[in-house]
């Protein structure tokens, strides 16, 4: 059978990178073991983060479908870090976990130009320009662009205690031969670890001795399609750890595959297991854990922060010392999951392998970890894919315009060591990329690709156009120091002002948000918040932001460098060998991402600068 | 990069010559034109051995020479590197190079060799400026803080300061990034205590600055006094040269006359001045204004008396006049009277003054003493974190300029405008050491060396 675009797993990445292809028009096919775990949340039921909140949003920004299903079935939304600045902010929130995957199963199975098919693929190879991938029953598929999604499945085992088997997440098969073929083709692949935690049922738990977690009162949508997400449909509760369950922790920390060194696999560092908490910050009294239900037709509790993959009845054990879970029951145990990755610095920044034409990976399988991670990936990958079919310039989102490009980007040029969570501190630019202005920094290019639909770059321009209009009025909104206007700050206690002062200059203040505007000046326009936000950060942090738009500009320059493609680095005498050795083995594709691989100096930019210059000077 | 050779032993004749070759090939272009006595090849030789052998050119042998063998990265500069001690004629050694150049090699520009070291990571730039410093280091003092320099001393403690930075920056990035976690909030008021110690840290250095100017451009000291009182006899006595023109006529040094001197480890530029008093001669007087504007812009005024005669009314006035804080009074001639009555002193509230006889020398060790602690070391105990580069001294204030405004906006901004504030202090200190230099910056520093260093 032939398709011009083969996706190899559904998961969040996977999902992303079958729809884009599809709605670029490439005959698409995906593959997913199971059709029933399309779109699952193998470990929380939540989506979002700091950071990652705004993954999904740049996603929805470029027209990926993260956001918009999210909006359908959150059960709990939060804004976090509210008060802790812009680029800070983001949004998180509890999905219906059911609920989510059939939205997603449905939204791919009604796509035009998109076949979904359950079966293991079990071999690939190159043949002339196509790719053949094999099924477990024996069908080949011929296509010109695949996508490897295979999340945590290549040659996936899992881990309980001294209990180990093959296994996916969640009972799901796991994908058994496909690595073999990658290795074949020379592809550098790396073995890591992730785990999650136990289940336990919503009647066993004694709420009431639990703190209450309520959503925000107004609920941020993550998609700008959104316009009423409706209110939390619960609320969530936080529990906490204390010495009993350290105790048992430690005393039994050996059966723990991590530490009988069972396991040999890198684990990730920002999401450690309880185990680990426990050994790692010994000194600490007691840790948070979120008590996150995953469904309204379902009575499993997930219970974020107390990942384990100790034995199931020393999980029960510790469990049980939490206040609030005396007589909690596991529906499933903790688990550790070993998995196949590709060393990422064997890919472009397009998610393209290397020496590998067509040939795509996303998400998990490339050092990652997250639902919003693989999601970003999987729509860059898919985009890709599409353009490789339509022989169009592949996409590469940059460090300058967007979390996807930093994460792309790092995992590229730098490599893992552990699977690679989204952090604001990744980024040198956060205050530019921040939630609130996705649509600003990606909309024209999702609109450029085809993604973004008519409709969606109509409102995105009208909210544009609305902002620019307030933020120009108010510079020339004048307040004056009378009564009532004091008198309005003085209950806001906020201090009065002497003298007139238009609304930009009072907006700077750092006590005045826009809301007290609004208060004021009674011929304020009747905006929604996701737009008067806006007006507020640009004013107020108009300084600091403008700074990072000139480191921008300065990384822009050097991203407009191309490296030649044949370049041979070996050749070039004036550069310092390890520079060359470096360079050679990651082939950057312009002077930005060279200048961001490990031990590369700005002398050695420099020198690039000069040889890049006479080499266009020659072609002349 | 190119493969480039010079001559890094000063012009002269000298008992050795050395000529120094460094780069990729510099192990090849070297055995162009040697041949070892024993026949081995250099390609076969370890680092860090030598041989002895003739140094031939177009069928001419210059010289016997050691060649002494460096592999990269075990080197100066971190490339391979050859050392040619040829015999110190400046005719042998100006051929040996021309060998090398005509045989491959580039002339080395100016501080090259340690250009390739900084940029191949074997040094950083603070500690590249300590070699230029030692270098000219023409005693102890200097030599001992370049050295400690060279060492890194100076380069661990930006490190630590800088740790210190990236520490806090890391709490807050915890903060931000781990806030659906259970990291705790934090405190304010322990941020700004944890920002105040690395600023007066910070202060200290930046302090020191002032000490490191006198270690490198001396101390500027001006004589003064009314005519005659005997200013060019002590600055003959402390440069032991007759240069200031010494008669018993007054007014016979109308221009200033300098001389640096080292005077018990201090480095000082002495300044002679003209004799300061009221007349109606044209010259003299301008010589008086100028003696005036010089004291001005002295670090230190040594201000003499004439142990033979009282202080006058004009002294008092031209003493008064000056900042207390940098003036020492002299009183000269204790061989004519030793007996001065220092009453009319004391009523000046002037505390700071030395018995001297400028003619015979005493009681000069007791004026070098009030200098040093004029200068006061003694502040700065640890001679190893002293600042000399004036490069260095701005980065150090523009990191504290910076870091002192985010202590000022702590309370006013969220934490992640505070934290990129705090990131760009923390930039600011990565130039000391040239970690995230523009190319342009690294030049200027490298464009002071001279060349074969």
């Amino acid at each position: 059978m032939e398709y011009d675009v083969a996706v190899v797993g559904a998961g969040h990445a996977g999902i992303e990178a079958s729809l884009a292809a599809a709605r670029l028009g490439a005959k698409t096919i995906v593959f997913s073991i199971n059709l029933d775990s399309i779109g699952n949340c193998p470990c929380s039921p939540s989506i979002g983060g700091t950071a990652k909140g705004t993954l999904v949003r740049e996603i929805d920004a470029l027209g990926g479908e993260m956001a918009k299903t999210a909006d359908v079935c959150f059960l709990h939304s939060k804004i976090l870090n509210a008060s802790k600045g812009p680029a800070a902010q983001s949004i998180r929130a509890q999905v219906d976990k059911n609920q989510y995957k059939i939205i997603m199963k449905h939204k791919l199975e009604t796509q035009k130009n998109l076949h979904i098919h359950q079966c293991e693929i079990t071999g690939m190879f190159k043949f002339n320009n196509f790719w053949i991938l094999n099924t477990n029953l024996g069908t080949k598929y011929k296509c010109k662009a695949v996508v490897l999604a295979t999340g945590t499945f290549l040659n996936g085992k899992i881990h309980i205690g001294d209990i180990s088997n093959n296994s996916g997440p969640d009972g799901v098969f796991a994908a058994q031969y496909l690595t073999d073929d990658i290795q074949k083709l020379k592809i550098n692949t790396k073995r890591f670890k992730t785990g999650t935690s136990a289940r336990i049922l919503k009647s066993s738990i004694n709420f009431d001795k639990l703190e209450i977690q309520p959503g925000d009162p107004v609920v941020t949508p993550f998609s700008y399609m959104t316009e009423n997400p409706g209110e939390n449909k619960l609320v969530c509760h936080i529990a906490w750890t204390n010495d009993k369950t350290k105790e048992i922790i430690l005393k039994n920390i050996e059966t723990s595959p991590m530490y009988s060194h069972k396991i040999h696999a890198t684990g990730p560092r920002y999401c450690p297991s309880i185990e680990d908490k426990m050994v790692r910050f010994s000194d600490k009294k007691r840790h948070q854990i979120f008590v996150e239900p995953c469904g309204i037709e379902s009575d499993e509790i997930y219970l974020y922060g107390m990942s384990s993959s100790m034995p199931e009845e020393i999980q029960l054990k510790f469990l049980r010392t939490i206040i609030g879970f005396e007589n909690c029951v596991i529906t499933r145990p903790g688990y550790a999951i070993e998995y196949d990755i590709i060393d990422p610095t064997c890919i472009f920044p397009t998610l393209e392998i290397k020496n590998m034409p067509g040939l795509f990976s996303a998400g998990q399988l490339n050092g990652s970890s997250g639902y919003e991670e693989a999601a970003a990936q999987g729509l860059v990958a898919g985009i890709n894919a599409a353009m490789h079919i339509f022989n169009k310039k592949k996409l590469i989102l940059s460090r300058a315009n967007s979390y996807i490009g930093t994460l792309i980007d790092d995992i590229t040029t730098k490599g893992v060591n552990d699977p690679y969570r989204m952090l604001t501190a990744r980024s040198e630019y956060r205050l530019f990329l921040r939630v609130d202005n996705a649509d600003e920094r990606l909309t024209p290019i999702g609109k450029e690709i085809g993604l973004v639909t008519d409709e969606y770059f109509e409102k995105f321009e009208k909210r544009i156009f609305l902002k620019e209009k307030e933020k120009n009025r108010i510079k020339k909104v004048f307040i004056k120091p009378s009564f009532e206007v004091n008198k309005i700050l003085e209950d806001s206690k906020i201090l009065p002002i002497s003298e007139a002062v238009n609304l930009e200059t009072f907006l700077r203040r750092p006590e005045v948000k826009y809301d007290l505007i609004q208060k004021i000046d009674k011929n304020s326009p009747d905006l929604p918040n996701s737009i008067t936000n806006r007006v507020e950060i640009e004013i107020k942090y108009e300084g600091y932001i403008k700074r990072q738009m000139q480191q921008i500009k300065k990384l822009t320059r050097l991203e407009k460098i191309l490296i030649p493609e044949d370049i041979n680095y070996m050749n070039i005498i004036n550069l310092r060998l390890e520079a060359r050795e470096k360079l050679s083995k990651i082939n950057p594709i312009n002077l930005s991402q060279a200048q961001h691989v490990p031990g590369i100096t700005p002398a050695d930019i420099a020198t690039l600068i000069i040889w890049i210059e006479k080499l266009k000077r020659q072609e002349v | 990069m190119s493969t480039i050779a010079a001559i890094s032993t000063p012009y002269g004749i000298g008992g050795i010559s050395v000529v120094r070759v460094s780069g990729e090939n510099a192990i090849k272009i070297t055995q162009k034109i040697f041949r070892a006595h024993d026949g081995t090849l250099l390609e076969n030789m370890n680092g860090y051995t030598c041989k002895l052998g003739n140094i031939i050119f177009e069928n001419n042998t210059l010289d016997e020479v050691i060649v002494t063998v460096f592999k990269a990265p075990r080197s100066y500069t971190g490339e391979d590197i050859t050392q040619i001690s040829c015999h110190g004629s400046m005719f042998i050694t100006k051929s040996i190079l021309r060998a090398l150049l005509s045989s491959g090699a580039v002339m080395a520009g100016p501080g090259e060799f340690t250009k390739r070291a900084f940029l191949n990571k074997k040094i950083s730039l603070d500690k590249a400026e300590s070699v230029m410093g030692l270098i000219s280091s023409n005693y102890e003092k200097a030599r001992k803080i370049n050295y400690s320099a060279y060492c890194g001393f100076l380069g661990q403690k930006i490190n630590k300061i800088k740790n210190k930075f990236f520490d806090i920056l890391s709490d807050l990035n915890a903060e931000i990034d781990y806030s659906d976690e259970d990291v705790p909030e934090l405190d304010n008021n322990q941020l700004i205590l944890r920002l105040e110690n690395i600023n007066s840290e910070l202060n200290n250095l930046i302090k020191s600055y002032s000490i490191g100017c006198v270690i490198k451009n001396g101390l500027k000291v001006a004589i003064l006094g009314a005519p005659n009182v005997g200013k060019s006899t002590l600055m003959n006595f402390l440069s032991k040269k007759e240069k200031s023109i010494v008669t018993d006529i007054a007014g016979t040094t109308r221009d200033a006359i300098e001389e640096s001197i080292i005077l018990n480890n201090i480095p000082i530029v002495l300044i002679d001045t003209a004799g300061i008093r009221e007349t109606n001669d044209k010259i003299e007087q301008i010589g008086t204004q100028k003696s005036k504007e010089i004291a001005e812009i002295s670090d230190l005024i040594l201000f003499m008396l004439d142990a033979s005669r009282e202080i006058t009314d004009e002294e008092i006035k031209i003493i008064n006049s000056f900042d207390k804080n940098k003036i020492l009074i002299i009183i000269n001639k204790s061989d004519i009277n030793s007996n001065y009555n220092l009453e009319k002193l004391k009523k000046l509230n002037i505390k700071n003054f030395v018995l001297i006889s400028a003619k015979n020398g005493t009681g000069i060790d007791n004026l070098s003493k009030k200098i040093e602690e004029f200068i006061d070391f003694g502040a700065f105990q640890n001679e190893n974190l002293i600042i000399m580069s004036e490069r260095q001294y701005n980065v150090l204030l523009r990191a504290q300029k910076n870091l002192e405004n985010a202590i000022d906006k702590i309370k006013s901004v969220p934490r992640d405008i505070f934290a990129d504030i705090l990131k760009e202090s923390a930039e600011i200190l990565c130039e000391f050491s040239g970690e995230n230099l523009e190319t342009k910056i690294v030049d200027s520093v490298f464009e002071k060396f001279c060349v074969g260093k």
